[in-house]
């Protein structure tokens, strides 16, 4: 039986720029992809609507420039804007993932209860690959996902934690032998409880700083010059398909 | 209603912070901390009563400017908030701010985030007018340190005065009508005098007073232009106004027409004798020795060269991609970060004006040395540690925000930069074939997109034409021109017109499209309409703030703004997309089809110009260059070349090299630029086990279902052209190439980019040094089969210092980048070295070519046999090279360039956590025998030679493959932590730990 493909909304605004290799990634995953400015989704040029997906990506960047603070401008707007049918789309269940810069505008939406994203305690942007090891997450992203490597690049990924916390910590930065309590720059970013992915109680909502759509194919590893290349895939896409197969299968 | 918002921090988290660290310095004993808040005035409407904006205030703070999780604010209305703050910390405080006028892009957003808030209704929030972002700097400093001490520190450490604007209360004192005199001209940079048009009298004047009148307006024109001017005026029988003087000016600027290198020069070539050998006519540099050696080349897969904003190439059979590099050298001496900022901004309109979405940048910098003694740095010139720091996050800054991955560069430090520093940046585009549109038509809208105009930026193209120091800074300064010349950035801005741009390219909206750049819109519209006519209304152009005169709304080369031609029936749906991308669109105008560039000011003419004078009235230059190479030293033997020393020697000599910053990892560097962004960078600038050893050049895979990848490498190397810039060009052109080759490219579709950066041509021997070094462009172009298809050159690199008189020139400096296009990126190598046991090969011959290397300048010198290209050999080498890769034969293949074969051995070794062993009797060699010693071979850098390991199976294979070239087994991967290298006597000449020499390359830019 021919399924139908399970359609995804990558949402993009000014200063959003990882939005074409997410949709790569997405669709490599099998889905059906839009990519849609926020002000085709809220305003008076609307003409798309939130629910009509199974699958919300909001991808990394500099939204806004970043002005007043990492994601916060796009934060704004999610809340003052698109407030409504967004918890709509939480509360239904649906996957949401939120990558570097979206994760830190999912964040500053209140998405994760009281937790935040602060300048890195290098005082420095980083762009490197990390180790991170799954903590025994529920979250529908991370199934099949003991380790895995990927790359980060951000300047504000320091999560800190507040008093009333409505997430879990879903992937933590390790060392290469998994030692979770590695620093810097195993650490990349000065995080609480090394804390590389936080995911939303439910599982359905994740937000990380590394980005697994930089690692959809074995070329974009960095070592791949010294490997013996076996899968033409890179780990990554695993965050895709599995968010892909979930909304084909409970949704 | 003036209001302010303060952040405070809940609880102070360890964060490295630079300025502390500079505190520290600068206060010495007296210094206990610093810390810097975000402050943010707020001018709400003049009719709003106090109690609604203090409400106001507090949720926008508690929504919007603050971070809940970690963060507190207070606040109220300025005078009342100083007052309380000044009289309750003893700290001492410094509010910064940028200069009325200079992009505010955290204020704006704060106002764009508050009007979001309002319009959701959820609040009853009154209308607020402004916001500004300023810096709010505690310092707690023992009593009695002096407030003037205090200002000094600002402006060496938290402000560039050029820019930005500060204010100090010393611990303690009282707030004066200094904070009211601050925070209104925050708010009050509109000049509400009415526009004038001024007519400038030179019809009848005397020559002098035309040189005056150029000099005094900062046009950059010499007599034969002013009198060309002048001659078009007497026809015309009346005087210019300034708006069409200025056009003509910056038309005209060295900046946008190259009058250079469209000179007739007359060269003479001496012998170091000062006998005259040679006596030639050049009919234009560029024309006769760049060009015509591509048109001579013939090569179908370039889609153009020289005549858009970039150079394309064809890549596969449904995308092009192209290639820009530009300078930004003059803005970046004075304010780094805002003119390295502006300068990759600039590069990338480039490639958007050619319809391309911009997939990866590079950028190669030259400053003085970092450890330059104070005392050494001239007055007005900014220390070479703080234009690093600014320009590197200027860089940082714009490549990231826009989301281009920066994957290839260079940093080179030496002293001839120190007052002018070179900041090259380029960006590389990929577009679909054939929807680059060059085709307006008469009745096409002239549209301006983008960023409002302003007075920043202004006389930026004339500007680069003259020396910094002296005479510019001080014009520039007595007219506020200093400071407008530079400029900041806001990347957002320039990336919502990318989004917009490649929709409507995608929808076939516009006709043509151009780069607001040099010379602001006077450049690009008359450029546009250079065939049509244009009639442009300037009191259309959307302003940052009231008071431009037409002039200055004409060549304002404020940023991020594009100009395209849009067909009428085109417009609506135009507008539209401008709408939901949130960017600014505004009508000025249209194609006439008469000829002239008309411009009006609220429909009275200001400006009327014939077309043809404007772009072919500028008399050609008649340039004389003359070139004497320096005398050798003494013919006797180099002392640094004596052989026979023990080992300790070389490992101190392999350290000091790995050890020079030139050389050193840039590592520090690599990493703050998001090298990865777009996800298809798949060879990186770092590569090797631990991610971290010097690549070659990087690899793009641009398309998600094509193996097809872009190679993007350069060369550069100004140590060659103090002994002959021919030499140095061909050696630059070869590094470029090996790079490119050293990872998989070859040269069947490969194209240079040429940048060439030099010190005034109106000195005939600097004329001389330039001719020289395109010469070489010209003959290795056509040797390699090469062609050019972009370049740019940037004269005038020269500082007079104010207080001895001496004028300093850059040394002679060209670019040479390469790209080229990689049919499958699957065979691309890295340098790193791979396994144990594995075979090391030496292609190439070595020559005792050690002038200029680094070898010489760690033994005090310079002089030497200049390295020099031998083409055929070059050729076989390159095409053999890449025949083994494509055979799958290579492990890995680094170039030797600066300090030769040690340095090239040891970067593979550490890069590959792997130890080598290698014999130079073994090294094929060619030339004296006398010269023949453990040095010059370890340390020559004859160009065109690679470091090859390949597996023992693949011996002959390989050595087949190799077949017509020199080459040499030189040694082998060890397992061991251990570089051993047995000399021509056979005894051991230098062993060292492998981490040893790791760790002497990697220490020197890591705190940086």
């Amino acid at each position: 039986m021919q399924q139908k493909k399970v359609r995804v909304l990558v949402l993009r605004a000014a200063g959003i720029n990882c939005d074409a290799e997410m949709v790569t990634a997405w669709e490599k995953a099998g889905a059906e992809v839009d990519l849609k400015h926020i002000n085709e989704i809220a305003g008076p040029q609307a003409n798309t609507r939130l629910d009509s997906y199974s699958i919300l990506g909001v991808p990394g960047g500099f939204a806004y420039g970043d002005n007043l603070g990492a994601g916060k401008l796009l934060a704004n707007e999610l809340n003052f804007r698109l407030k409504e049918p967004l918890s709509r789309f939480i509360e239904a269940g649906k996957p949401v993932l939120g990558v570097c810069n979206g994760f830190q505008v999912l964040a500053k939406a209140g998405l994760f209860g009281d937790m935040t994203l602060l300048p890195n305690q290098s005082g420095k942007f980083e762009c490197r690959w990390v180790n991170m090891q799954n903590t025994g997450s529920n979250s529908i992203f991370l199934r099949g996902i003991e380790q895995i490597y990927l790359p980060v690049a951000h300047g504000e990924g320091r999560v800190k934690f507040g008093k009333a916390v409505r997430a879990e910590v879903a992937l933590k930065y390790c060392d290469s032998e998994g030692d979770t309590e590695a620093t810097y720059p195993w650490n990349p970013n000065g995080s609480a409880s090394n804390t590389g992915a936080v995911s939303s109680p439910g599982g359905t909502v994740l937000g990380l700083m590394p980005h697994p759509e930089r690692f959809v194919s074995a070329w974009q590893h960095p070592q791949w010059t010294r490997q013996k290349i076996m899968a033409v895939e890179g780990a990554g896409l695993q965050f895709f398909k599995n968010a892909v197969d979930y909304a084909g299968r409970e949704l | 209603m003036l209001y302010c918002v303060e952040l405070l921090p809940q609880e102070i988290l360890t964060t490295a912070s630079r300025l502390e660290a500079e505190a520290a310095v600068y206060f010495g004993e007296s210094f206990s901390s610093l810390q810097q808040h975000s402050v943010y005035l707020l001018q709400f409407e003049p009719a709003t009563p106090s109690e609604q904006a203090e409400k106001a205030s507090i949720l926008a703070a508690q929504y919007l400017l603050a971070d809940p999780v970690a963060q507190t604010f207070r606040g109220g209305p300025v005078d009342k908030f100083f007052n309380t703050l000044v009289s309750d910390t003893a700290p001492a405080l410094i509010l910064a701010a940028n200069r009325p006028g200079v992009t505010d892009a955290e204020g704006e957003s704060a106002l764009q985030g508050y009007q979001v808030m309002a319009a959701s209704g959820e609040f009853e929030l009154p209308g607020l007018q402004m916001v500004r972002a300023a810096a709010l700097y505690y310092l707690e400093l023992a009593p009695g340190t002096p407030p003037e001490k205090l200002a000094d520190f600002a402006r060496l450490y938290l402000i560039n005065d050029l820019v930005q604007d500060c204010l100090v209360f010393g611990p303690g004192q009282a707030v004066a009508g200094g904070l009211i005199n601050f925070t209104e001209s925050q708010f009050n940079f509109s000049q509400s005098k009415p526009p004038t048009v001024k007519t400038v009298a030179l019809r009848e004047t005397s020559e002098a007073n035309l040189e005056k009148i150029s000099r005094e307006g900062l046009l950059a024109l010499n007599l034969a232009e002013m009198q060309a001017i002048q001659a078009y005026y007497r026809d015309e029988q009346r005087d210019p106004t300034d708006v069409e003087l200025e056009s003509l000016a910056q038309t005209w600027s060295e900046h946008c027409v190259h009058k250079t290198f469209k000179a007739k020069i007359a060269y003479t070539e001496y012998d170091v004798n000062g006998q005259v050998v040679k006596v030639s006519q050049i009919d234009g540099l560029f024309k006769s020795l760049i060009a015509d050696p591509t048109y001579q080349l013939k090569k179908d897969w370039i889609v153009s060269a020289f005549v858009d904003n970039a150079g394309i190439i064809s890549f596969d059979k449904d995308y092009d991609v192209s290639f820009k590099v530009e300078t930004h050298n003059h803005p970046s001496a004075l304010e780094p970060f805002g003119g390295a900022n502006t300068g990759l901004g600039g590069v990338i309109r480039d490639v958007m004006a050619v319809s391309a979405k911009p997939i990866a940048a590079t950028d190669v910098f030259c400053f003085g040395e970092l450890d330059t003694p104070e005392e050494k740095i001239p007055a007005d010139v900014l220390p070479p540690t703080r234009v690093f720091q600014g320009v590197v996050d200027g860089v940082r800054d714009y490549g990231n925000k826009m989301g281009i991955p920066t994957v290839n560069g260079a940093i080179l430090f030496d002293r001839g930069y120190l007052a002018n520093p070179l900041v090259f940046c380029g960006t590389v585009g990929l577009s679909p074939k054939g929807k680059h549109p060059r085709n307006q038509q008469i009745g096409d809208r002239i549209i301006v997109i983008g960023g409002r105009t302003g007075r920043d930026g202004i006389h930026g193209a004339t500007f680069s034409s003259i020396e910094l120091g002296g005479d510019s800074q001080a014009a520039g300064s007595n007219t506020g021109q200093a400071a407008s010349v530079v400029q900041i950035g806001n990347p957002i801005e320039e990336k919502k017109t990318l989004d917009l741009m490649l929709k409507a390219r995608d929808r076939g909206l516009y006709s043509a499209v151009t780069d607001c750049g040099a010379g602001g819109l006077s450049s690009a519209v008359g450029e546009m309409g250079a065939d049509l006519g244009v009639r442009v209304e300037l009191a259309h152009v959307p302003l940052k703030y009231a008071g431009l005169e037409p002039w200055e709304i004409w060549v304002s080369e404020a940023q991020e703004r594009m100009v395209l031609a849009v067909p009428p029936a085109n417009l609506a749906e135009f507008q539209d997309l401008c709408h939901l991308e949130g960017v600014e669109a505004t009508d000025l105008g249209e194609f006439t089809g008469d000829g002239w560039l008309t411009l009006l000011y609220n429909d009275q003419t200001v400006g009327r110009l014939k077309m043809e004078f404007l772009h072919h009235g500028l008399p050609r230059r008649h340039m004389e260059a003359r070139w004497q190479p320096t005398a050798p030293r003494s013919v006797a033997r180099r002392p640094y070349l004596e052989d026979n020393r023990p080992y300790q020697g070389y490992v101190a000599d392999l350290k000091n090299i790995l050890a020079d910053p030139n050389v050193a990892s840039k590592e520090a560097v690599i990493r703050v630029y998001d090298h990865e962004v777009q996800g298809a960078t798949i060879m990186k600038p770092l590569v090797g086990v631990n991610n971290d050893g010097p690549g070659d050049a990087a690899i793009i895979k641009p398309l998600a279902d094509s193996n097809r990848g872009l190679v993007i490498s350069n060369g550069i190397n100004p140590r060659y052209g103090l002994l002959d810039p021919y030499h140095m060009a061909a050696c630059v052109i070869d590094e470029a190439i090996r790079n490119a080759v050293a990872v998989g490219a070859s040269l069947d579709r490969m194209a240079l980019l040429d940048n060439f950066c030099w010190g005034n041509p109106a000195v005939p021997e600097r004329l001389g040094e330039l001719t020289r070094a395109v010469l070489a462009c010209k003959d290795y172009a056509l040797a390699f089969g090469l062609p050019f298809i972009s370049g740019k050159d940037s004269l005038n690199n020269e500082f007079r210092d104010m207080s001895t008189g001496n004028r300093v020139a850059i040394p002679g400096t060209l670019l040479i980048s390469a790209f080229a296009v990689l049919e499958d990126i699957t065979k691309a190598v890295s340098m790193d070295l791979k396994e144990a046991g594995n075979l090391l090969y030496l292609i190439g011959k070595t020559k005792p070519e050690l002038g200029g290397s680094y070898y010489a300048k760690y033994h005090g010198q310079v002089e030497g046999e200049v390295p020099r290209v031998e083409a055929g050999p070059a050729l076989r080498t390159f095409r053999a090279i890449h025949q083994a890769m494509q055979a799958g034969l290579v492990r890995s293949c680094h170039d030797l360039s600066e300090g030769g074969l040690a340095v090239a051995a040891a970067e593979m070794a550490f890069s590959g956590g792997l130890g080598v062993r290698f014999d130079l009797t073994h090294v094929a060699y060619s030339g004296p025998k006398n010269d023949r010693t453990n040095a010059s071979i370890l340390f020559s850098e004859t160009p065109s030679r690679f470091l090859v390991e390949i597996e023992p199976e693949q011996k002959a294979a390989f050595e087949k493959a190799l077949r017509g070239t020199t080459f040499a087994q030189i040694g082998q991967v060890l397992p061991e932590n251990e570089f051993t290298v047995t000399g021509l006597t056979t005894a051991t000449v230098l062993r060292v730990k492998v981490s040893e020499l790791k760790k002497a390359w990697q220490t020197p830019l890591v705190e940086l």
